[in-house]
This record gives structure tokens, C-alpha cells and sequence, in this order.
């Protein structure tokens, strides 16, 4: 298939499907955010790609920000055609695009995408301008959770918003932020400072609320217990930055999946599954969770970490600097982790890694021009069912 | 019969032959004819051993074409070591391997890094990324750049999407004839639905008949496991064929199918047949399996037309015949012998012509034994006899030929005739050694000792262990170099679980269903699904170890113990049997593909695990439906697993698509039947508020037949009878919320038609709906400003209102201007009051600045009595109360009148 060639005048950060993969959206360091409908009927793109010979079929395309926009993001579909943004400017964005007049047929000629780009109009519903540096990664949290967002941001805060209205899609409200700094450098502000920031949720609706983030070389698994809590770190596994982390679907099975990207070149993939102490004891707070220190501070000596903050998720905005244990992590015991798989064969930085609907394959993408794609194998091992090259 | 006439025709001459071999059918006999010799082995197919070349494939054993022609119109060539170049038809085209991985390297048709451009592409700080498609077996790369924040700009290669397609297992080694595979997968599963109850193993089988066990149920169900194998088998063969036909560029593929097919064979021929059909399908097996034997160059070698003298007496002949009575090609024995012209011997040799009509009786009388035990020994008996009856023969013959003087009557070439026969009559009668003897490999004894010696199923394994004693005379070992040969070695030994290893190897996707038949049948009633895990389970870390050097040994070793306590509770697929993890991996994997997707559902429904629920509820709000039918067959999943939070989910996904999409009715009902009453009341009143800011009912013929009256103007032959029939049966959430759009549509029809008392009166109700949005209260007053001018505009001379009404709105009017201008002690009221006058103003102006010029609405009425339109909410009050003064006024000076 020929490749579609996009608008923007600059490098693209991040593109997003829509839930069915109908509709792309893509971000750039042009400042804009630009949206394409990719195929009419099974998501697969095919249709708009022949049809459109090489031009995809913009359907909107605005400056959206006043600096690079790093992610994009797009809402479940139970809340519309609602796509958030992330910018080095600092600031969230939430978009509401107007698809409604998009021809779903597929005479997908320049006239028609120009026609549809007119009719369609992207509305700004909200943004967030709380965070003091770049805005690395957003998320928006599973629908079953309600209309929630997660941003994080270099200046050491995963931050929460919620919609309070569904009926009104500007009525945002800050929920609570997470403060991390102390597991930064000191000058995790410059710009010299690696651009390693990720966030990706538990998309499970039958297991507790959980997500993981990742800041430079550092992951850590939070799961909500009255407030977020790190439970799991998984800082010891890798000894470089982490460029992406993606938590896979889980698709009714008992553990949960997550595979991290990283800077040492490795694909590494993690099972984290609750053990019969959980079940049997079921979610009773305190007595099942026992502060241990991260085992990998150690590990970190030369980060030049500051450890003096509580990571602990605080209702309150302005909270910082209050001392506690280094690094503490509330140790889940009904919760297992481990790591199923390392698969270095990038031998190179790793950048992306992507999960497909069922969690039961993996993408990987890295510095050796190729994309690897695993499946994990009757001894929980990762194998590599293809391989696309980028190189000629 | 003259010498001469022998002919090998096609099959040496014309290098193509049709020959028939005919094992299950009637023969019907494609020897050649017009005195012509021609044989062909059992079936030839996709690679001779010499030049692997694929010649046409037809597995129906009494058609095969042959093309032996060795010449140099190969399309399909294979290099056997493991990395090279798979070539195609197509110049040009081919499979490279990944060096890394060692898995098929699929390169991008317009890649972005240039040949060899690898480090100037990183230098350029630029990146590759990939996102999969979030419902499809497929995505998009794009190049990043490894540094966000800066800007450099992007050339075409920068910026482009490239689509990688059909990422999934099952595509995978089906890259180029995926559509016939989809086909496959999908009959396979019908075929798996079929199985009924019958898929799980029992002893008795009791659920078939609860109370009323008999002997009958258990033939029902090896009946239905045989037809399920056999089904599978079948399109297996008809794969292979499509994908040869379509030139597949992935040679490999058909030939790890064909070996996947050699071993069903044999499972159906060991374990699924019963006494009347075990030595057919056994024959069916191995003769498919090694279609190379009897060997070409021993018919033409027998068949010779360069010499005069008779096959018979060809030193191969006997051994030829014997092996297709060892491999049970008894068709082709007679086919072989009719073709002989045995009436010459008639004359000449009658011991010899005897003897060969004793082979064709007793050959026909063995294909008639249909597994009767009597009729097998009669058989082995007769052969005895004639082995008896020859052995004297044989021994007054070499008397009579030592006594005679080269007389023509008694010669080496008939002794040897004679002594040919007794071997083979001696095969016939089942011995061990000479059948072993004459075999060329272990299978085709097997074949032999199961047909002569005693055909029955329980005897396997001695045979297998005859046949592989070393330290007897005679005996085969299997080439376990040889996947299927060394799976059909396993499978008859009964290791089940190396034989579905091996048939995962060749094809995934198969093996689930294959996996299924042997659990129903009982095959892996010994097994565990970890003893299948752990299989071929590995260390943990074994391969990280290498990359994660900050892991110590210790913990390691901790981490295997911890496996080993966790193994059970990690499992998390909730899957019990082999078959199940097989059946329920490879549904996970159809959920990937599109087409798949009702076969990967099904498969999870009939697997029936307990997290079924869990699964469906996390995957089918991805499924997109392109139609009704789609979200019908969606929701009857959900209403059968009663599945409501999910069902509730689809609705109100699909309601925002249609309300997106235009569909606004549907939309509606959808949201209704979803439950979200919020999301339901906010999407009837934005319909409610822009009726209001149209001044006119919304442009939605549905929505309009639905809150409207039976004798509205919309004709019914315009709307569809479903709507027809919903309107009837409106949801009772639906019929409340949109209720206040039906006043205010009544109102505007009526107000059209010229019925201003009833039309106001309609007005009036919404005024006095507690419940209205306070935001619309400017619009609704708006269109109450023509009716306090009725006076003029309509040259009424009494007032269309009663005091009272005007009484109400003043007070509306108080509660919604004043009270909240005035309301400032309290921050948050005030600031919640601010905030639903400026909304309000905000919807007063756009109805302003949308008014169309030429539409009978209140703007465009004020305006005929050059009455200026108040241009914001102040104004509008201000006109309004003005309006409303007068209006009491002149209902007093009316009261004063009459």
C-alpha cells in the first residue's frame, strides 16, 4: 500500500485511531493537529488509502497549540468525537470535532475532502495550563471510570481532570495531581533533559483502578486505593529511559500485560496478575499492604535523584516538598509482577511499543529502521512473528 | 501378447498420464488403452524428491494428473537452508528473512530511509514509530522525530502515514492468499459447531441419552468425531489446492499443510476409524503421505518398450505388485493384472495363468470382507492353501526342470515365476517377516501387517514395535527427520503431546479443532493443560539473562520458585483442557481480523469459560457495525449472556454515532434503551433549543412524524414501517424527554395553519413547564412577542390572552431577569446565575443572527410592523414587559367595554 501523505509541515509526534479506527488524528511540531478519516466501513484504512491516491482525506486541520504538540489522544466514543492534546506550550488542550457532515462514501476525491474540512468545524471545549513544563503524555482514563483525563509533565505532576457535566463538555474540573518530583533530576526542566515521560492506563473494567507511568528511567504501577498508591516499581528491570509504555487490553484474562520501550534497547514485557491472597482476601485496605522501600534505589544513586518527597497523590495542587521515606512504595502482595520477556533484537533505542485490540500481539519500533511485532508463546516467552523494514 | 505392444504410453512417452487409483470408488479403470501399459503411482504432488518440484496437486485418489516432466518451466523452487530466498513466479519477487529474528522480512513499498540511509536518518534526529489500528489486524508507522522540541522541516518521506497491513498470527504465514485461509478458518469453525456436546469427552457419553446409557451413543459420537475429522481434512486438501492455484509466493506454507495433512490422515486411520474402515484409511494415509513409491523409474522399467518380453517375467514386476498389495492398492492390482493379457498364458503356462487367476479372486474376495472376521480368515486361509499347493508345485517343479533337458516345458523363468508367487501369496496370508521384507519403509509395513496379518486397531503398537526391532532380520526405522513421518510415529506410539506440538509448528490455526476431536475422542484424557504448557517450557530469564545483567542469579532462582507456586493462579485464561487454551488462543487471535470476529466470538461462547463475560464486555464495544444487522447480532450476544451493562454500552456508543451521523431518532431511542437518562434529556433539549433558534421545527422528517400528530402532513409512505411501528411503541423515557418538542412542534404547526389561540395555548404550556431550561426562556418569548401584537398584526379585536397568563409571564419573566440580577450576596448563585444569562443571551443572538429573511417566524413578523428586533437579552425584556403592559391594558379597556 502506498503510504498517506499528511499535511503537516514539520515532524509528526504522535497519531491516534479513533475508537474504531476509522479516523485518524494527527500532531506535529508544525502546532497543528489534524484529523483523517481513513476508511468508511472496517476500520482498516484500505478503502481511503487506494481510493485517495495517496492524499488522505483531511478532515480538519487547525493550529491547536503554540509550540510542538507531543500527544494526541481520542476519548471513547460514549463521550463523542472527543480528542485531547499535549504541547511543549505547557497546556492541555480537549477538542470536540464536528464529524457529522463527514462523507462516509467512498468517493474520497480532493473536492469532497475539501468540502468535508469546510463543514467541519473542530471546537475547542477546554485546556488545562496548570503544569510549569512541557506536557509529555496524556491519557484519557477507560470509560467505565467516567470522563477523566491524566497529563503528565516535566515539571514533576501527573495531574487529573474530570468532566463534571456530560451535558456540558466545558465544565472540567482538576481532580487531584501526583507529585514526583523527587524522582527527577534537578534539572529535569532544561531543555537537555531527555523527553521520557509516559503514562497508560489498566483499560480493564474488572480489576482495580490502575495505570503506569514512566519518568526518564523510572515506572512505576499505581493502583487506586481511596488515593493512588505505587504498589509495583519497575525501575530494576531497566537501565535506560523509557519511550513508551503501553498497558495491554486484558481481555478477560486474570493478569494484565505491559511491555515498555526502552533506551538499552530492549522490549521488555511484564505480567502482573493478583495472587489467590487477593482474591481470597478481597480489597480490604491497610492489612494487606506493607511499605517496603524500592529495593532499586540504590540503583539510581547516580540519577541524581531528589528523595525527599512523598509520591503520594495529593488532593492538593500546591503540594510539595513534604518529607517522608525515600521513595516509598506500598507494596501490593496480592499483586505479582514479573517479567515474562526481554527481547533485544533492535540492538538499538527502542521507541514505541503498541499493543493490538486483544492484547495478544506486540509492536516494537526502533533506531535498527524496523518494526517487530511478538507474540507470546506457550512458555510465556515473547517471540517475533514478523518483521516490516522501513529501509529500502 | 506381443512384446512390442508394451507400452508405457503417457507416463513415459508423453511425459503426462491420467491414471486411476481408485482406493474408495469404483475403478474407473484410466489405464491406457489401445494395447498401452501406462501406471502411475498413488498420487504425485508438489515435489518429486529430486528437483522438489510442485507439479499439480489432486488428492482424490482416482484422479491424478502427473506432469513428470522434469524441464525448465519450474515456478516454485525451495532452498533448504532455512534463511535463503523463497522464489516465486514472479521475478522479483521474494521472502526475505530477518537476520535478527529469523522471521519473514516484509519491507515497506515506499519505505522513508533510503538504501543504506539507516545512520543518516537517526543523525537527522528522526524516529520510527507504530500504532496499531485499535480494532484490526493492522496499522500505521509514521517517522517521529527523537527530539520533540525541535523544529526542522519535514520532507513527504517525514511525513506520511504507512500502512502495515494484516498483522496477526494467522495471516502471517498467509500473507498472499489470505481471503481462501479466512474462508478455511471459517468452515473449520462450522464444522466445530457442529460437534455439539459430542466435543466433550466422557466415557459413557450419558448427556446424549440421560438415564438410558447404551452402546448406541458411543458409536453416534465416533461417527460424528470421524465425519469432523474427515471434514477438516477435506478443506485442508481444498486450501492446498486454492493456494497452489493462487501461486502462493509462500511455498513453504503448502508444504508444512501437506505435512499437517499426512498426519490427520493418520489420526483418522489410528484413531478415528473403526473395523470396516481402518485398512482403507490406512491405505488412504500412507499412499498420500509418500506419493513417490512405487517409484516411477520401477514401472518404466518394468513396462519397458524397448524389449519384447512380457513385465512379467521382469525381475521387478513381483516386487512392484507386491508392494501395492502391501500398501492395499488393490484396485490397481487388478487394473495392473487385467492389463496384462493373461489369456496368452492360458495357452502357454495354465500353472502360471491359474496362479494369476487365483490372485484376482482372492484379491476381489479381500475386498469384500468389509472387517467380517470370518470372511478374513477364509481369506488367510485360502492364501495358505495356495502357499501350500504352490510350495509343492515349486518342489516337483525344480525336480521336473533338473530332470528335464532344456526342454522348453520347464525353465528358470517360470521357476522363478512360481517362487515370485509364493512370496506374494505368502504376504497374503500375513507373514510378518516377508511383509516386512518387502516394505520399503516402516508405514507401508504397517499398512501391510495391518491388512494380511490381523486388521485390528488394538494392534498397533505391537506392529510398531516389530517393525522397529532392530534385532530381527527385517525391519524399518522411522526418518524422524521427517516431520510428518516422525508426528505419525508419535501419534501411533500415543504421545499426543509432541504430536500437537508438531502440528501447532505447521499450522496454528488447525490445531485447535484437531486438538478438540482428540479430547472428545479421549485422546488427551492423561493430560493436563500444563503438562502441555510445559512442554517445551523454558527457563525464566533463559533469554533475558543475556540483556538484564542487573538481574542476579538469586533472583532467578527466586523467580522459578515463585513460578512454580504461581503457576496455577497465573494461568489467568480460565481455560482447563488442552483443547480449551488451544481453541481459546486461537479465538483470541480471529478476534483480531475483521472477518474473524464472529468466529472468534463463537468460539468463546462455546467455550463457555467463566470469564466469557469478561471478554465479550472488554471486546465487542470495539466491534464497528456498518449495519442493523451488526448491532442486532451484537445485542442478542449480550441478551443471551444477559449480558445488560454491555448491551446498555453498545446502545449508547452507537446512540452518539447516529445523533453524530444525523440518525438523530435512532440516536435517541438508543440512548433511551441505554439508560443515560442525563445524555437523553441534553441531546431532546439541544433538539428543543434548535427548533427554537430555527423558529421552526427542526429539519428531521422522523423526529417530526414521531412527536407529531396521526394527521400530520408528513405522508407515511415517506418513513420507514420500522419507525412507523417505534412510534407506536415509543420508549416511555423517549415519549417524556422529547415531549417538550412536541408542544413546541404543535405549537409552530398550529401557528402556520393560523390557529393562534391554540397555537398560544401550546406556548403557554412550555412557559409553564417547571422543568424548561432557563436558558431558552429569551427564545420562547421571543415567539410570545407577535402574539401581544396580535392586535395589529392579525386585527384582532379581543386579546388572545387571559390576565392571568400575563399575570404568569411577568412573573417568569421576574424569576428569570430580575431575581437573578439581583441575587449577588451569594458568590456561587450569582456566578451560576451570571452564567445562564449569558448562555441565554448567547442562544437569544445566535437565533438572531440566523434569522432567514422570508420564513413566517416572530422576527420576521415584528419586523413587517417595523418593529425593531431587541438585539439583546435586555432589550428583549425591556420589549417584552412593554408588550405585555400593553396587552393587560387592553384586555382592561376591554372588560371596561363589554
Amino acid at each position: 500500500l502506498k503510504p498517506l501523505i499528511v499535511k503537516h509541515t514539520e515532524l509528526i509526534h504522535d497519531i491516534a485511531y479513533d475508537y474504531y479506527g476509522r479516523y485518524i488524528a494527527t500532531c506535529s511540531s508544525d502546532q497543528h493537529i489534524q484529523v483523517y478519516l481513513l476508511s468508511s466501513n472496517d476500520g482498516s484504512g484500505q478503502d481511503a488509502i487506494i481510493n485517495s491516491d495517496s492524499k488522505a482525506n483531511l478532515i480538519d486541520d487547525w493550529k491547536a497549540h503554540d509550540s510542538s504538540i507531543v500527544k494526541i489522544k481520542w476519548a471513547a466514543p460514549e463521550f463523542g468525537n472527543i480528542i485531547a492534546s499535549c504541547s511543549f506550550d505547557k497546556s492541555v488542550k480537549i477538542w470536540q470535532i464536528n464529524l457529522s457532515n463527514v462523507n462516509y462514501n467512498n468517493d474520497t476525491t480532493n473536492n469532497n475532502a475539501n468540502n468535508m474540512r469546510a463543514l467541519n468545524k473542530t471546537k475547542l471545549l477546554n485546556k488545562f495550563l496548570e503544569a510549569n513544563g512541557p506536557v509529555y503524555d496524556i491519557e484519557f482514563l477507560p470509560s467505565h471510570l467516567g470522563f477523566k483525563l491524566a497529563t503528565i509533565s516535566s515539571d514533576g505532576f501527573i495531574r487529573f481532570y474530570e468532566l463534571v457535566d456530560l451535558s456540558d463538555f466545558t465544565s472540567w474540573q482538576s481532580l487531584r495531581e501526583f507529585d514526583f518530583r523527587s524522582y527527577l533530576p534537578s534539572n529535569h526542566l532544561s531543555n537537555a533533559t531527555p523527553q521520557a515521560y509516559n503514562l497508560s492506563w489498566c483499560p480493564s473494567k474488572f480489576s482495580k483502578e490502575r495505570f503506569i507511568a514512566t519518568f526518564l528511567n523510572q515506572a512505576y504501577i499505581f493502583q487506586k486505593h481511596k488515593q493512588y498508591e505505587i504498589v509495583k516499581s519497575l525501575n530494576k528491570f531497566h537501565t535506560g529511559l523509557i519511550r513508551d509504555v503501553s498497558w495491554a487490553p486484558t481481555m478477560g484474562r486474570s493478569y494484565h500485560l505491559i511491555a515498555t520501550a526502552c533506551d538499552d534497547g530492549q522490549v521488555r514485557v511484564f505480567k502482573l496478575y493478583e495472587t489467590f491472597s487477593s482474591i481470597f482476601y478481597g480489597d480490604n485496605g491497610p492489612s494487606l499492604f506493607n511499605s517496603i522501600p524500592d529495593s532499586n534505589n540504590n540503583n539510581n544513586d547516580n540519577n541524581n535523584l531528589i528523595t525527599s518527597n512523598n509520591p503520594s497523590i495529593s488532593n492538593n495542587s500546591s503540594t510539595s516538598n513534604t518529607t517522608s521515606d525515600a521513595h516509598q512504595i506500598k507494596d501490593d502482595p496480592s499483586l505479582a509482577l514479573k517479567l515474562i520477556s526481554t527481547r533485544g533484537q533492535h540492538h538499538s533505542i527502542v521507541w514505541s511499543v503498541s499493543w493490538n485490540v486483544t492484547g495478544t500481539m506486540l509492536s516494537s519500533t526502533g533506531d535498527d529502521g524496523k518494526i517487530m511485532f511478538w507474540k507470546m508463546a506457550r512458555n510465556n516467552e515473547f517471540i517475533c512473528i514478523s518483521c516490516v523494514t522501513a529501509e529500502r | 501378447m506381443d512384446g512390442s505392444s508394451i507400452k508405457l504410453g503417457a507416463a513415459i512417452n508423453n511425459s503426462t498420464s491420467n491414471i486411476t487409483n481408485n482406493n474408495n470408488n469404483d475403478n474407473d479403470n484410466n489405464f491406457a488403452t489401445n494395447n498401452a501399459y501406462s501406471f502411475q503411482p498413488f498420487n504425485y504432488d508438489l515435489q518429486t524428491p529430486k528437483n522438489q518440484k510442485i507439479v499439480s496437486l489432486n488428492f482424490e485418489p482416482d484422479k491424478i494428473e502427473v506432469d513428470q516432466d522434469s524441464g525448465s518451466d519450474d515456478d516454485h523452487t525451495i532452498v533448504n537452508d532455512g534463511s535463503a530466498t523463497f522464489n516465486s513466479n514472479n521475478a522479483g519477487d521474494s521472502v526475505e528473512v530477518d537476520s535478527e529474528t529469523s522471521v519473514v522480512l516484509t519491507r515497506l513499498s515506499h519505505p522513508p530511509i533510503p538504501k543504506n540511509g539507516l545512520d543518516v536518518f537517526i543523525q537527522a534526529k528522526r524516529c520510527l514509530k507504530f500504532k496499531f489500528n485499535p480494532i484490526g489486524a493492522n496499522g500505521l508507522m509514521f517517522v517521529s522525530s527523537s527530539d520533540l522540541n525541535i523544529s526542522s522541516k519535514a520532507y513527504e518521506s517525514d511525513i506520511s502515514l504507512y500502512p502495515v497491513q494484516n498483522i496477526s498470527p494467522i495471516f502471517n504465514d498467509n500473507f498472499d492468499s489470505i481471503d481462501c485461509y479466512v474462508d478455511y478458518i471459517s468452515q473449520l469453525f462450522k464444522n466445530y459447531e457442529t460437534l455439539g456436546n459430542f466435543k466433550y469427552y466422557s466415557n459413557n457419553n450419558f448427556f446424549q441419552s440421560m438415564g438410558c446409557i447404551n452402546a448406541s451413543n458411543k458409536k453416534i459420537s465416533n461417527k460424528v468425531l470421524y465425519d469432523s475429522l474427515d471434514f477438516i481434512i477435506q478443506e485442508l486438501e481444498i486450501l492446498i489446492e486454492k493456494k497452489i492455484d493462487l501461486k502462493t509466493k509462500n511455498t513453504t506454507k503448502i508444504f508444512d499443510l501437506k505435512d499437517y495433512l499426512n498426519i490427520l490422515n493418520c489420526l483418522k486411520s489410528v484413531y478415528f476409524s473403526n473395523d470396516s474402515n481402518l485398512t482403507t484409511n490406512l491405505s488412504i494415509w500412507i499412499n498420500k503421505a509418500d506419493p513417490d513409491n512405487p517409484a516411477l523409474e520401477t514401472i518404466k522399467q518394468i513396462f519397458s518398450p524397448s524389449d519384447s518380453i512380457h513385465p512379467v517375467y521382469r525381475p521387478q514386476f513381483f516386487n512392484f505388485l507386491n508392494q501395492l498389495l502391501i500398501r492395499g492398492l488393490f484396485k490397481q492390482v487388478l487394473n495392473l493384472l487385467e492389463n496384462l493379457e493373461l489369456d496368452k498364458f492360458e495357452t502357454n503356462n495354465i500353472n502360471i495363468y491359474l496362479l494369476f487367476q487365483n490372485l484376482i479372486g482372492l484379491v476381489n474376495f479381500y475386498q469384500n470382507i468389509n472387517a467380517d472376521m470370518h470372511l478374513f480368515r477364509e481369506f488367510k486361509l485360502n492364501s495358505i492353501n495356495i502357499v501350500k499347493e504352490l510350495t509343492t508345485t515349486i518342489k516337483n517343479y525344480k525336480i521336473n526342470l533338473f530332470n528335464s533337458n532344456n526342454n522348453d516345458e520347464y525353465n528358470n523363468d517360470d521357476l522363478k515365476i512360481l517362487e515370485n508367487f509364493k512370496t506374494t501369496f505368502t504376504i497374503l496370508s500375513g507373514n510378518k517377516n516377508l511383509i516386512l521384507k518387502n516394505s520399503l519403509n516402516w508405514f507401508e509395513a504397517l499398512n501391510g501387517l495391518m491388512l494380511f496379518n490381523l486388521p485390528n486397531i488394538s494392534l498397533f503398537n505391537e506392529y510398531l514395535t516389530l517393525i522397529t526391532n532392530n534385532k530381527q532380520q527385517y525391519y524399518h526405522l522411522p526418518n524422524l527427520s521427517n516431520v510428518w513421518e516422525s508426528a505419525c510415529y508419535s501419534l501411533i506410539q500415543g504421545n499426543f503431546l509432541a504430536v500437537l506440538s508438531s502440528l501447532e509448528l505447521l499450522d496454528k490455526d488447525t490445531t485447535p479443532y484437531v486438538a478438540t476431536l482428540c479430547e472428545a475422542k479421549g485422546l488427551l484424557h492423561d493430560y493436563t493443560k500444563l503438562d502441555f504448557l510445559n512442554n517445551k517450557k523454558t527457563l525464566l530469564f533463559e533469554d533475558s539473562k543475556n540483556y538484564t545483567s542487573s538481574i542476579s542469579q538469586q533472583d532467578i532462582e527466586i523467580e522459578k520458585i515463585h513460578d512454580s507456586l504461581m503457576e496455577e493462579e497465573e494461568d489467568g485464561d480460565e481455560t482447563n483442557t488442552i483443547s480449551e487454551y488451544l481453541v481459546y488462543n486461537h479465538a483470541m487471535d480471529c478476534l483480531s481480523i475483521r472477518e474473524l470476529i464472529p468466529v472468534g466470538v463463537g468460539l468463546l461462547i462455546y467455550l463457555n469459560k467463566p470469564n466469557l463475560k469478561n471478554v465479550l464486555t472488554e471486546f465487542l464495544p470495539n466491534y464497528y457495525c456498518d449495519t442493523f444487522n451488526d448491532l442486532e447480532w451484537l445485542l442478542s450476544i449480550c441478551a443471551d449472556l444477559k449480558l445488560s451493562a454491555l448491551s446498555n454500552q453498545l446502545y449508547k456508543i452507537h446512540s452518539i454515532n447516529f445523533l453524530n451521523n444525523g440518525n438523530i431518532f435512532v440516536g435517541l431511542n438508543y440512548l433511551a434503551k441505554s439508560g443515560s437518562l442525563k445524555l437523553l434529556k441534553f441531546y431532546c433539549w439541544n433538539i428543543f433549543t434548535q427548533s427554537l433558534i430555527e423558529s421552526d421545527q427542526i429539519n428531521n422528517e422522523i423526529i417530526n412524524y414521531i412527536v407529531g400528530d396521526d394527521d400530520d402532513t408528513i405522508e407515511k409512505k415517506d418513513i420507514h414501517s420500522q419507525i412507523i411501528k417505534e412510534k407506536k411503541n415509543l420508549n416511555p423515557v423517549l415519549r417524556q424527554c422529547i415531549s417538550p418538542y412536541s408542544i413546541l412542534f404543535r405549537f409552530f404547526k398550529l401557528k402556520k395553519r393560523g390557529d393562534l389561540k391554540r397555537s398560544l395555548k401550546n406556548l403557554l404550556l412550555l412557559f409553564k413547564f417547571s422543568y424548561l431550561p432557563e436558558d431558552v426562556f429569551p427564545l420562547l418569548l421571543g415567539n410570545l412577542l407577535p402574539f401581544l401584537k396580535s392586535s395589529i398584526l392579525n386585527n384582532l379585536n379581543s386579546s388572545l390572552f387571559k390576565l392571568k397568563e400575563l399575570v404568569l409571564i411577568i412573573n417568569l419573566i421576574d424569576n428569570f431577569y430580575d431575581n437573578k440580577l439581583e441575587n449577588k450576596n451569594n458568590k456561587i448563585i450569582s456566578e451560576k446565575n451570571g452564567k445562564i444569562l449569558k448562555k441565554a443571551e448567547n442562544l437569544y443572538k445566535n437565533c438572531i443572527a440566523n434569522n432567514k429573511v422570508g420564513e413566517k417566524n416572530w422576527q420576521n413578523e415584528l419586523a413587517e410592523l417595523k418593529i425593531e428586533i431587541p438585539k439583546n437579552l435586555k432589550e428583549l425584556i425591556y420589549f417584552s414587559r412593554l408588550c405585555i403592559s400593553e396587552e393587560i391594558s387592553r384586555i382592561f379597556l376591554q372588560k371596561d367595554i363589554f
